[in-house]
Formats: structure tokens, sequence, C-alpha cells
């Protein structure tokens, strides 16, 4: 057992800034994550971090922000977020993190992007997310955090109504383990995975989300993903969208340059407009290949050396993947599930709220697994990473200040070790290999993934109707079903075992999945990402969802903002 | 047809006989395993596109990233598939981090010493680094020294050389002095850095640099016991060099490890000229 003052889950970008702020202010604080931080999926953001320097463009920067949420956005988070981004940028910048530097005004250059009016977003190449990781990743240790990442957590740990810790098993030695905190700071990430075509990395499997749900606190507006306009085809994999502003331009089949007809922006228009644009072609037969499921992305018209210069991991990955060059070949592209805008509901200052709008106690959240009301309907992009920083350093000073510290904890009961071994027990034991078997053979964890990802992509991605919620929730009910059936081959206390974390993280993903159609259903018009096609207008007042599981279902509910 | 031998735990390999493309990328082949044939296979991997760097592997004893490398880019049909960390295997092709990621952190990002920013840093190659660790364990001088920060962690360090800010501070740079010494440029990091990097340029730039240090550091001592021997003798002598950077008492200890070296005949007592040293010395004196 750990005993701590501030529990950060998640190793990413907003993990370690909460870390980093919690330890500055003199706390005792452990990062927990799965994968070693500086392989978490923060690393995968590319194109930049959004920051006007100056007070106008603050102002346009702000009136963007809210503009592309429709109407979803929290104004008060928008303008924190905005204002603080100078400062955030110079800390980095101070701390070491290498961005392209502009010379004549001197000042770190900015890139344009989709939505907004005038360039800046702040980049490192195309690895922006890595190189601001590292930076991160240093500080947190020169303040003292102490990183568990190989431990996989389950649960998360009531103390009466406080939130007291999680419990997890660790990799290396198959035991369970148990953290018991002050204060615990969720910031696990999104769950990407729940997709066929996905931009993120298959670990992004919402662990955060899930714990968060069993434990009672509910999920605002879940159903709102942001689908990125440009995916590599077929695989998804993320192709900046400072492609995109550096001038690359989409093409349909008959070689159009389509965004200049579908957006006053053109090509640099909000997300959710390119990416309906895109879907609109492809559903015209106006898509490229045999079976015209994806548009392509010109790049030719930016000089060579600007591309291998500001954007060499897009040249690397059509490289590797495909043989070509973008500089010579038009690089195939499709929407990909990219960003969940919803997620664990909180404050300014990081507090995660229940369903009636109170904080839960000791329970705060940040990142892409929490929802502060700054991408409404639909994110502006690199407006993730400067919400990772800001609203990470701003959950870890609260979590500092408010935490009970360890010495005044009260002690963690002798049982809760116990306990917590139990009731994993408890779950595992109708999964164990118990060597019988059924008429039917034995499914895997990972055939179910694949099965539930493919239902998601079907039934819940791009476009929405109350038809295909039905189907998809009793394909997933099935698929449920078939689950139960899941044995697993290894002793789930075997060491490393990746068994059982393929199996933990599937059931995971299995649980957001019904809380995704459960919210989907609630959301009756279309709003920014979130397309219906049975109601494609928005309605006149815009609301939250609050997604909650209550004895054994799923209830999702209507919130005024 | 293609045979894969792989690694599961001591002296235990799996054999698959598989029909594959050859352009299936390794880790497809992974997946595939694990979803159909043995659910209990364990490897790592997490962006699936080259950038996180989970999935290294050694192929045949030559490391590769199992997300970008493709079947038919080994020339052979059986595949002997091992961790990265042969040394040291955890399970399956789980290989341990731990050291890496520890000597990846000697070099800390850093804020200046004077506290306000008025210059800024490059973005420079380095940041394309990917901290796979395919450098660091092919590395022969890290397999025999626990001390040596390996590759990465150099490439890293030398990015803060460019820095016009100086954020390598004087200890940081004295601990990458007693680091770079130790590289023997087999050049290996080079052939292998799955993203093209030159850890041996970042090597070279941080020797460059640990001649500012002050004359007492083992860097500057080193070079110019070299130097002077070669103005000296015209070659590198071992003898001299030694007492040279260790002084009398202190290479004492030495002459047991040279014993063999003597009596191979590669380590002479008696010092040996080069027959041009007439031509040597002009050109270092033309050099200086």
């Amino acid at each position: 057992m750990t005993v701590c003052d501030v529990l950060v889950i998640g190793g990413g970008l907003a993990g370690l800034l909460a870390a980093t702020t919690a330890a500055e202010s003199g706390r005792k604080t452990v990062a927990v994550s799965k994968n070693h931080p500086l392989r978490s999926h923060s690393t995968a953001a590319a194109g930049g971090i959004n920051a006007a320097l100056t007070e106008e463009d603050t102002v346009l920067h702000i009136e963007e922000t809210v503009a592309a949420g429709c109407g979803l956005c929290d104004r008060k988070a928008v303008e924190l977020l905005c204002r603080e981004a100078a400062a955030v940028v110079n800390r980095f910048l101070r701390n070491g993190t290498p961005f392209q530097w502009n010379e004549e005004r001197n000042e770190p250059e900015g890139r344009p992007f989709g939505a907004m009016s005038a360039p800046r977003t702040r980049f490192v190449g195309d690895r922006t997310g890595a190189a601001l990781m590292q930076t991160a990743f240093d500080q947190a240790e020169r303040a003292g955090v102490r990183f568990e990442y190989s431990v996989f957590l389950i649960d998360l740990i009531k103390d009466g109504s406080r939130i007291a810790g999680a419990y997890g098993i660790r990799t290396e030695t198959g035991a369970v383990e148990v953290f018991w905190a002050g204060a615990v700071i969720l910031a696990a990430g999104g769950a990407g995975a729940l997709f066929d075509v996905t931009s993120n990395g298959i670990g992004s499997t919402g662990d955060g989300a899930a714990m968060a749900l069993r434990a009672g606190v509910p999920l605002r507006d879940w159903e709102l993903i942001q689908f990125h306009p440009t995916g590599l085809y077929p695989s998804g994999f993320l192709i900046s969208e400072a492609a995109r502003g550096e001038g690359a331009v989409l093409r349909n089949k008959d070689m159009e340059a389509f965004m200049s007809r579908c957006h006053e922006k053109g090509d640099l228009a909000p997300r959710d407009a390119v990416t309906r644009a895109i879907v609109t072609e492809l559903k015209c037969g106006r898509g490229f290949g045999k079976r015209g499921d994806f548009v392509l992305l010109d790049c030719r018209n930016i000089p060579s050396e600007r591309l291998s210069a500001r954007l060499p991991e897009l040249c690397d990955l059509t490289e590797t993947a495909l043989h070509i060059h973008p500089s010579t070949h038009l690089i195939p592209v499709i929407p990909t599930a990219h960003y969940f805008m919803g997620g664990v509901a909180c404050d300014l200052d990081g507090r995660a709220l229940d369903g009636i709008g109170f904080p839960v106690p000791g329970l705060y959240a940040a990142g892409e697994c929490a929802c502060t009301g700054v991408h409404g309907a639909n994110r502006v992009g690199g407006n993730s990473l400067l919400e990772t920083v800001v609203f990470g350093a701003r959950a870890g000073t609260t979590a500092a200040a408010e935490c009970t510290g360890s010495k005044a904890l009260s002690p963690p009961p002798e049982a809760t070790a116990a306990e917590a071994a139990a009731s994993l027990n408890e779950r595992l034991t109708p999964f164990l290999n118990t060597g019988e078997t059924g008429r039917r053979p034995a499914e895997t964890p990972l055939d179910c993934r694949r099965e539930l990802k493919e239902i998601m992509s079907a039934y819940c991605g791009t476009t929405h109707t109350t038809v295909r919620h039905k189907q998809g929730a009793a394909k997933l009910a099935l698929l449920n079903r078939r689950f139960a059936r899941c044995r697993l081959k290894t002793d789930p206390g075997r060491p490393y075992n990746t068994e059982l974390k393929d199996f933990l993280e599937t059931e995971n993903l299995l649980f957001l999945a019904e809380a995704l159609f459960s919210a989907a259903e609630e959301r009756s018009e279309s709003i920014g990402a979130f397309c219906r096609e049975d109601q494609l207008y928005a309605g006149a007042t815009p609301y939250h969802t609050a997604t909650e599981w209550r004895k054994g279902r799923f209830l999702t509910e209507r919130r005024p903002l | 047809m293609t045979i894969l031998r792989i690694y599961r735990s001591e002296g235990n390999y799996d054999i698959h006989h598989l029909d594959i493309k050859p352009e299936t990328k390794l880790l497809t082949l992974f997946e595939q395993i694990r979803t159909k044939i043995d659910s209990s296979f364990a490897f790592s991997s997490e962006c699936r596109r080259g950038i996180c760097g989970s999935c290294a592997v050694k192929v045949n004893g030559i490391p590769v990233l199992a997300c970008k490398a493709e079947i038919g880019s080994f020339r052979s049909g059986v595949l002997r598939i091992e961790p990265l960390n042969s040394a040291a295997p955890k399970i399956d092709l789980l290989s341990d981090f731990e050291p890496f990621f520890r000597s990846f952190s000697r070099f800390p990002e850093f804020p200046p010493p004077d506290g306000g920013l008025t210059r800024h840093c490059e973005p420079s190659d380095a940041l394309r680094c990917t901290q796979c660790g395919i450098c660091f364990y092919s590395c022969p001088s890290v397999a025999s020294d626990d001390g040596f920060a390996g590759p990465a962690a150099i490439v890293k360090a030398e990015r803060f050389l460019s820095d016009p800010a100086d954020r390598l501070t004087r200890p940081q740079l004295e601990a990458a002095a007693e680091n770079v010494y130790q590289c023997v440029k087999c050049f290996r990091c080079e052939e292998y850095c799955p993203r093209g990097l030159k850890p041996e340029h970042s090597v070279e730039a941080v020797r460059r640099r640990c001649l500012t240090l002050p004359e007492d550091s083992l860097g500057t001592i080193h070079t110019k016991a070299l130097f002077d021997s070669i103005f000296h003798y015209g070659k590198i002598n071992e003898v001299f060099t030694a007492r040279y950077i260790f002084g009398f008492c202190g290479s004492l200890p030495l002459i047991l490890s040279g014993i063999p070296f003597l009596l191979k005949r590669r380590v002479r007592i008696r010092p040996v000229f080069s027959k041009n040293i007439r031509e040597i010395r002009q050109l270092l004196e033309a050099d200086e």
C-alpha cells in the first residue's frame, strides 16, 4: 500500500502538469500510469499549442473558440484558457521547449490552424506534444513526483463519500496494489480506442472515465466526439491539421478542392465542418478509390524543404505506411475518431462535479477525460494541448491546497487492501479458466474488442440516427453476452500478464460504449461534432447531457448550461 | 512461407509457420498471433505508427521497431524474434526499459541559470528521438559499463549545446564529459536508429565543447594526453597517455590489465616513434 497526499492517475501532459504543481506546493505526489509518461498518447499530439500573445489576439482567440464550440462552451473557462496561454508558452520556453522561432517578431512562430483567423498555433515541427512532454517530464522529476508507470489501475476507492484512492495491478508482480491519498486527480485521457478508425493509440481505452462512472460520478456530454478530418486511409493514423495550416488542400474524385465550396474558411474551417464536408462528399459518390471511401490530401503545393522541416512526421508516416512522399503523391485520408470533448464534468479549478453540480470530495479531473467546457461541441485544433497544460496545473494547485495531508489522513482501514483484492477476485472469477469447456468455444478479449470497434464505427460514428443507435445498442448487448464467455488463459496473478490488461481494458471499453449509446440517444439534435442525420438543425437552447451509472444501467439526463 | 521463432522465456521459443504477405508489418503479425493463436503472448505497443517507441524488438539480432519493419525487408525466411533488452529479458517480448529511462533522465531540460528568458533554443533533430531504446541496448559501451549514459541521452544533451541560453550548465557538461569518452565509435546507434538520427555527431559535438572545460577536467586531460602523445611519438602511446591522464601512482593499477596487451605486443614499454614524425609535427603545428 502506498500512502500519499495527491494521487495523479495518468501520465500524459495533464497528469504531469497536475503532478508537478502539486509536488511544487510541497505535497507528496504519486503519478500512476499504465505506461511510461514519455510513451503516453500526449506525445502523439502534432500540430501545436494555441497561444495568443497580444491582448487583441487573445480576444479573437476567445471569440473563435466560443464560436467553434457551437454554443456549448463555458465562456468563463474559455476566457481563462486563452488568457493563460501566453504565460504557459513562456513557461515552457524558459524550461527548454524549443518552439520554432520567428526572428523578426522575436517570439515563437505561429502557424495557421483550423477555425482561426490569425496564425497563433505555436509549434515544434510536428512533434509539439512530444517536445512539451519532454519538458514537462523533466520538470515533474525535478519537482520530486514519484512515478509508478507500470500499474494498471482498476477502480477508485471511497472512504465514505470521499474519493480516497485507487487500486490496481502492478504489472511486474501481478499483485494488487492500493494507493491511499488525500486527493485523486483523474487525468487518464480519452477513449479513442472505441473506434475502428482512430488516431488514438491502442492504450486510449478511457480507463479513467470508466473508473469515474463506476464510482458514481457522471460523465458530461460523453457523446460529443471529434472526428479529425484527416486520418490516413485506412488505419486512421493522424495527419496533423498543420498540413492544411501549411497550405495542403483536400480534393475529391474530380480533383476539385471541395472545401472552398463548402465553407468560407476553406480547408481551414473548423474540424466538424471539414469532417462533415468529407462525409458528404463520400456519400455523394465523389470519394476516391474502388469503393469511393476516401478523399485526397494534396500537399504538393508546399515546397519540399518546408515540408521536411516543418512536417517531418507526416513525411515519415506516409513513407512507412504507403511508401509515398507527400511532395509527389496525394495522400488518401478519411475522418478518424480523435478526441472526446465530454468527460468528467469539472469546475474552473478542476474539481470533479457530481450530477447536481456539487464537487465530489477528493476527486479532481483534467485533460481529455475531463469536461471543463472549453471545447463545447467542437474542439478547435491546438486547444487540447493548451487545455491539458492550463487546467492540469490548476487541478494540481487546487488538489494540493484542499487535500488532507497524508499525515492528517485518517489511516486507511486495514481491510482496504484485502477488500480491493477480494473485489477484483470477485470480478475475475467468472472469467477464470476452469478447464471445463462449454458447448461453444470461449471468446478472447481481443476478438470482442475488434468487434466492438466495428460496431461503434458503424452505429455511433461520424453520423447518428435513432434507428442506428437502437441497432447498435442491440448488437452491443449481444457482444456483452459473448464477452461474458471470455476465459483467461493465464493466471491473473502472473507477472506481466498482458492478457489480463487486454481483458480489463476491453471491459472498460464495453462499459463506455454502452454509456455512449445512452448519451447519444439523449441528444436529439445535431450540434458541432455531433451530426444527426434525422435532425440536422440544432435546437433553440443548447444543453449538456449527463450520463450516470445507476443500479446497473445507464441513465442520461439533460442539464441546462 | 515464413518461419517465426519467438522468444517466450529462457531457452524457450514458440515456432510459427505462417503465410504472410511481404508488406505485412511485424506488429500486425504479433497482433494476429495474440488474437488468433495465443492470447497470453506479451509484447508492448502503443501508437502503432512509429512515434511512441514502445515496440522495439530484435529480429535475427538486429533491433527494429515492430510497427515499421516489414516482413519482406528481412532477407531470411526464418525470423528469430527476441526482446530488445535480451541481456535481461522479462517475459516474451517485453523488455525492461527502466535502465534506459534512468539514463535518459540524466540530462534534464533546465531553465537557464539567469532565470529570465532573453534568447531561445533551436528546434533540432534531437527532438525526433522517440526514446525507443534501440541505440541504448545495442551499444557495446552501455553493455560493458553501468555508468555510461548511452547515445540517446547524449543526443538529448547535445541539444543544449546549440542553445544560446546556455542551458547545458557546468555540472551537466561535466557529467556529459565523463560520458562521451566512453563511446567507442562503433556506429551501431546510427545504423539502427529508426529515425535516422546521428548520435555519433552528437558525441563529437559534446567532445568538442568539453575542451572549453577547465584544464583539470577529465575530457580536457584526455584530449591533451592524446595530442601530446601524437606530437611526441607520432602515434598514440598507451603508456604515455595512461601516465598523463592518471598520474604515475594512478596508472599503477592499470599495469595488471596491461600485461595481456604487453604479451601480445599490442603495447610496448619502449616508445616507438613514427617514421614520419617530422611531418606529423608540422601538420599539428600548422593546425594549431
